[in-house]
């Protein structure tokens, strides 16, 4: 059975579809690093969370960071955007140490897409995205000409232009991530970190951001994102990252690691792995799962689960035998 | 909320807002100036008023009635611009302190700076009799008085509160906002009991005391500004410089971070910028209270969004709200007595803040 899921290797490039085929091919990373992580350890308090992760990311990369809830994806992003300093290790930004960076000349090398959370009320997306460019600002903390244009090359990028003047607590989920994808764009930056830009979107929103993203990879931009979604990730990502209790369990380009066994591992459950009808590209489905197509004895079947749906302890009539049947 | 962001759905109308409400501000502020040195207990035509007002500017020729002119620039111009200042100065501290602690109802007394004020100041008041006598035996400090005591120890007390409650809410080297609040309640509480202590063991200055802590301009003139000004200047240039980081502060400590604030250098400034306003201001006048909370509120209704027009709209406005409490504080009651302003503050901003409470 895993053999016949597991798709073959060779030959990817050449099935990919027209969405992800952009002018430069996955993989094609050169150059120096522009994030080196050496053996970091971090967490919070006394409680470890990261512990002794190691890769590096060069311009051109888009790697997605996948991995259970806790294990560690949004304290790995924490610690390479420099808000959280790690316990052990050292974070490179092109070729300078993190920690030794100024916050403001750290801002013009990571930008952050967070999580959504806590917005201040009141605000405009135009003013939102551009406080991304606060890292650009001379000491008087005025916003020139080119700052502007950034940040409106940005919201157009997004297609959040027509937002642009409405507030913050006006805009849908799907209208916010952009906003946020927007500042973070704005403040130029050659890496980008996103922490679940997905979450919350819908399938076309989805797309979009992340084709917008992958036009960014493809000009040369570094791209770090945690990801639920593997498949979205396998879809998308030049590398997979896989980190569960702190650490690397799998890390390397989409086909070679989006296996059965490394995503079983990973996740702590079965998975099935298929190549993407239109794409080639490797897809996982649930191998384990009991929905009300499931027989009582365990047996399950595609064959199965269509024709019999049913309640498997219904009577003969669709009548459950409940609080009816039990009465004298 | 809803209800206000429904009636201006977007900041292009709040844009095209600023600069009428800049341009009204500012002329009330340069027409306060003058036209609060009208009224007083000594009763003065117009006429006289400013002519001896355009003298003090190079206008016009000094009137040759010396007394008059005592009147209108040793007095009145005197107290119009120290509580233009002290207001201004109010004003901008609270939206200031609103944006770093990113806390509505935090206003210049959050971190204990009042009580520390009038911890130091009761203080003088009630133990500082030794201390005049001896000083004012000195050859040198022949005038020196009791008052002259009671503002530095002013100062000095809520610069000691200030600082008192940074070092306490100074976790792990970063100002988080929650420490500070915490430690400037702490600071409050204890000095708050310091003043209740000495007010008990000493009853005689009891009365004055309480005079002191609601805050007043009167008797103060000219003498006070340098000291006004030398701590309201720094802490006005601190705050005022500023401005983007408040702005950026806003979205919290982590993305604030992730913009390229030092996030914890940018709150000490704004605290300590803030706090040295407020310090002087109470130093000068003794505590003035809702100026802080009031104006900031009502001009991010006008303004919207964003710090540097609301800092800069916050000066004048606070300006000219204690400019024209204090003209009531001195001519509501008849018979040349007076109310301390800081009650007039109250009685006008508690129901109004309650009015923007409920229609929120």
């Amino acid at each position: 059975m895993a053999e016949e899921c597991r798709m073959s290797v060779p030959g990817q490039t050449a099935t990919r579809g027209p969405t992800t085929a952009q002018a430069s091919p996955r993989g094609e990373a050169s150059g120096p690093p522009v994030v080196r992580v050496a053996g970091v350890s971090a967490g919070y308090g006394g409680r470890d969370v990261l512990r002794g992760v190691d890769f590096s990311l060069r311009a051109g990369e888009c790697a997605a960071l996948l991995g259970p809830n806790g294990s560690g994806k949004t304290t790995l992003l924490r610690a390479l955007s420099g808000v959280l300093a790690p316990q052990a290790g050292s974070v490179e930004l092109l070729g300078c140490p993190l920690a030794a960076l100024p916050p403001r000349e750290r801002a013009r090398m990571v930008a952050v897409v967070p999580q959504r959370g806590q917005l201040p009320q009141g605000l405009t997306a135009r003013q939102m995205v551009l406080l991304g460019r606060f890292a650009h600002l001379g000491w008087l903390g005025a916003y020139r000409r080119k700052d502007y244009a950034a940040a409106d090359r940005a919201l157009d990028e997004t297609g959040a232009m027509p937002l642009a003047h409405r507030r913050l607590s006006e805009l849908s989920g799907g209208e916010l991530q952009r906003v946020l994808l927007a500042r973070a764009l704005a403040q130029e930056s050659p890496l980008l970190l996103l922490d679940e830009l997905a979450a919350g979107l819908d399938l076309a929103r989805m797309v979009d951001l992340f084709d917008l993203l992958e036009r960014r990879r493809a000009a040369g931009a570094c791209v770090l994102m945690a990801v639920h979604d593997c498949n979205l990730a396998a879809l998308y990502a030049t590398r997979l990252m896989g980190l569960k209790n702190g650490g690397l369990v799998f890390d390397g380009p989409v086909t070679q690691v989006f296996t059965e066994e490394n995503l079983g591992e990973l996740y702590n459950m079965p998975i099935c792995v298929l190549p993407h009808p239109r794409f080639g590209l490797p897809q996982a489905l649930l191998a384990s799962a009991s929905g009300p197509w499931s027989c009582k004895d365990g047996k399950k079947s595609a064959g199965d689960a269509g024709a019999d749906f049913a309640p498997a302890d219904a009577g003969p009539d669709g009548i459950r035998p409940g609080g009816a049947g039990r009465q004298p | 909320m809803t209800r206000i962001s429904a009636s201006t759905p977007s900041s292009f109308s709040q844009s095209r807002r600023l600069w009428p409400v800049f341009a009204g501000l500012a002329v009330l502020w340069l027409l306060s100036l003058p036209l609060a040195c009208l009224p007083g207990p000594v009763p003065l035509s117009a006429q006289s008023v400013f002519r001896a007002l355009a003298a003090v500017v190079g206008l016009a020729p000094a009137p040759d009635d010396s007394a008059l002119t005592g009147v209108v620039v040793s007095i009145r111009l005197a107290r119009v611009c120290l509580a233009a200042l002290c207001g201004g100065a109010l004003a901008m501290a609270g939206a200031a302190l609103q944006g770093v602690l990113r806390n509505p109802l935090a206003d210049p007394f959050t971190l204990g700076i009042s009580a520390g004020a009038a911890c130091g100041a009761s203080m003088a008041i009630a133990l500082g009799g030794p201390l005049v006598a001896l000083l004012g035996g000195l050859p040198g400090l022949a005038g020196f008085s009791h008052a002259g005591l009671v503002a530095p120890a002013a100062l000095f007390g809520a610069l000691a509160a200030l600082f008192g409650a940074l070092w306490l809410g100074r976790g792990d080297g970063a100002f988080s906002r929650e420490s500070v609040i915490l430690a400037g309640i702490a600071v409050a509480a204890f000095l708050g009991a310091l003043v209740a202590l000495v007010k008990a063991l000493n009853e005689e200055s009891v009365t004055s005391i309480v005079f002191w802590i609601m805050g007043s301009f009167q008797g103060r003139g000219w003498s006070s500004m340098p000291l006004l000004l030398v701590t309201v200047v720094p802490g006005l240039l601190a705050t005022a410089l500023g401005w983007r980081a408040l702005d950026v502060l806003a979205l919290g400590d982590e993305q604030a971070a992730q913009s390229g604030l030092d996030v914890g250098r940018a709150r000490l400034w704004l605290l300590a910028g803030a706090s040295c306003m407020t310090a002087g201001c109470v130093a000068v006048a003794g505590v003035i209270g809702f100026v802080g909370l009031v104006v900031p509120h009502v001009l991010r209704l006008l303004l919207g969004w964003g710090h540097g027009p609301l800092l800069a709209a916050a000066f004048m406005g606070g300006g000219v709200l204690l400019v024209w409490a204090d003209v009531l504080a001195r001519c509501v009651l008849s018979g040349g007595q007076e109310l301390p302003v800081g009650v007039v503050t109250a009685l006008l901003g508690g129901p109004f803040f309650a009015l923007l409470v409920r229609r929120r």
